[in-house]
This record gives C-alpha cells, structure tokens and sequence, in this order.
C-alpha cells in the first residue's frame, strides 16, 4: 500500500464489501479484469477518478466530488493521537471523561 | 453508544469476557478510539462470534458482569434474539454493551470483521481483537448518519497517516 493509492482502494474495497460483491463479481459488473481490481484495492496501483468513480457506481454508490476548505488542523490532531500507542489511547479517554464529567 | 450510565470500566467489561474465554471483534466508539479517533464514548461495542459454544461463554459473562437489557426485558441470548436484534444494549456492572451480531455493512458480522481485526494491548494484560480501520470506518460510512460520515472521515485521514508512518519506518508491505 503506498499513500498515494490508500484512498482508492479503500474505497474500491469498501463499495465492494457493502455491495456484498467478490472481486471476480466485481470485474464482471464492471467490465475490468480481476487482477487490476485485485491491484487496486491492493494499492499497488492507483485507477484515475473517472474509473474510480465508475466502479463505486457499479457497487451501488456515488462519490460526490466536490471542492471542500482543507482543514489541516484535523490532519494534525490525528497524527497526534496516532502517536500514542493503544493503552495510552484509552487512558486519554478515560481522562477526557473524568475530566468532562461523562 | 446510547445512554449515560456513571460507571464506564471498559479493561473491567473486557477482563470478563476474557475470563469466560469469549471470541468477539470489538467495534463502535471505544475500538474507534483504541485505532485513533478524538472522540468520547461511554460505551463497548462488540461483535460476538455466534457459535453455539461461544453464545454459551457469552452468557456466561454476562451473568458475571450483572448485565441487564437497558429496555428492561428479560435478556436471553438465544438464537432467534441473535438472528432478530441488530443491536441488544446491555447495562452491566461495569458500564454499557452493545452486542451487535451483524454490524451495518458487514456480512456475517464476527466472520467479516476477524479477518481484519488485530489484537491491541490496552493496559491491565488485555488484548482484546479490535476491528481494522478500513472495517471500522465502513460500518460509520454504512450508518449513513451525519456523526457516523465524519467518523468514517476520520478513520480515512487515519488509513492514510498509518501508511506514511509505515512508510517512514521501513514497515511497507
């Protein structure tokens, strides 16, 4: 899995799983070969938007593309908190909820 | 998870389905936490293997932790309740449950989710088997619900960072 293809497969993988789908059902909906579909959900390669777009929609669901303002702070609270091992994690929201009063 | 118990002991709830040798994923808020989400949740969401030996250890760590269905009604693990409940809430001893035996967007529920899921240490020698990241943020993208879609954001930005912290550490596959 590289960084650059994480999105897409994820979202390949996810359309497929929710649709109830194997890959080889998969590569005949949509007209592609197994192997590519394998490959992508792999993250060994990327498709391009318009591929991926069209086999989500052959899974049943849509992709909105749209323009949204790139949050960064967000990224850097994740990464933060990605850190931090497991237990420290729960510890943290142990805390949070002492604290909060939850 | 619903409702607001005081008491919230998740390592306390999750010893005691280890101590009756329970198969179960954990999902929801509390495995969305252990994976990396900043969030708050008051309670355990599990994913419970169906098999008649393991429903059998099942309840009897339920009787251990007290439990009780939260709408009041006798609780009763049977097959049919499996087969007809998508979620039975629990309250126990050492706060809320939520059995959910075919979590949304999974197939097959236990059997979907073990594929992916990972043992992660979260203190007090427990090592319970959370669900993956790509699976936890397909069941919030399944649930459809505005909270759910940014969870499901969430998860992604975090699929994302881990691949670049494996790469960073020489750990790609």
């Amino acid at each position: 899995m590289r960084a650059e293809t994480v999105r897409s497969a994820a979202l390949i993988r996810e359309a497929r799983l929710r649709a109830g789908l194997s890959q080889q059902e998969l590569a005949a909906r949509s007209g592609k070969d197994r192997t590519v579909i394998a490959r992508w959900e792999q993250g060994s390669v990327a498709p391009s938007i318009d591929t991926l777009v069209e086999l989500v929609r052959v899974c049943g669901f849509d992709i909105p593309l749209e323009l949204v303002v790139y949050d960064s702070a967000q990224d850097e609270r994740a990464a933060e908190l990605q850190m931090l091992s497991p237990e420290r994690r729960v510890n943290r929201l142990l805390g949070r909820r002492e604290r909060e009063g939850g | 998870m619903a409702g607001q118990g005081d008491v919230f002991d998740p390592r306390g709830l999750l010893a005691a389905l280890d101590r009756n040798y329970v198969s179960y994923v954990l999902i929801g808020g509390f495995a969305r936490v252990i994976r990396g989400t900043d969030e708050l949740t008051s309670g355990v969401d599990i994913c419970p293997s169906l098999r008649p030996e393991n429903v059998e250890r099942l309840e009897r760590a339920l009787a251990e932790l007290e439990a009780k269905r939260a709408d009041r009604r006798r609780l009763a693990l049977d097959e049919e309740a499996l087969a007809r409940e998508s979620v039975i809430r629990l309250r126990t001893a050492k706060g809320e449950l939520q059995i959910v035996p075919e979590p949304a967007g999974t197939r097959k529920g236990f059997e979907d989710l073990r594929r992916g899921a990972s043992r992660e240490h979260i203190g007090h020698g427990l090592r319970p088997q959370v669900a993956s990241v790509p699976d936890l943020a397909r069941m919030s993208a399944a649930l459809g619900r505005e909270r759910d879609l940014e969870r499901s954001r969430e998860l992604r930005r975090i699929m994302e960072l881990e691949v670049g912290i494996q790469r960073t550490l020489g750990l790609e596959r």
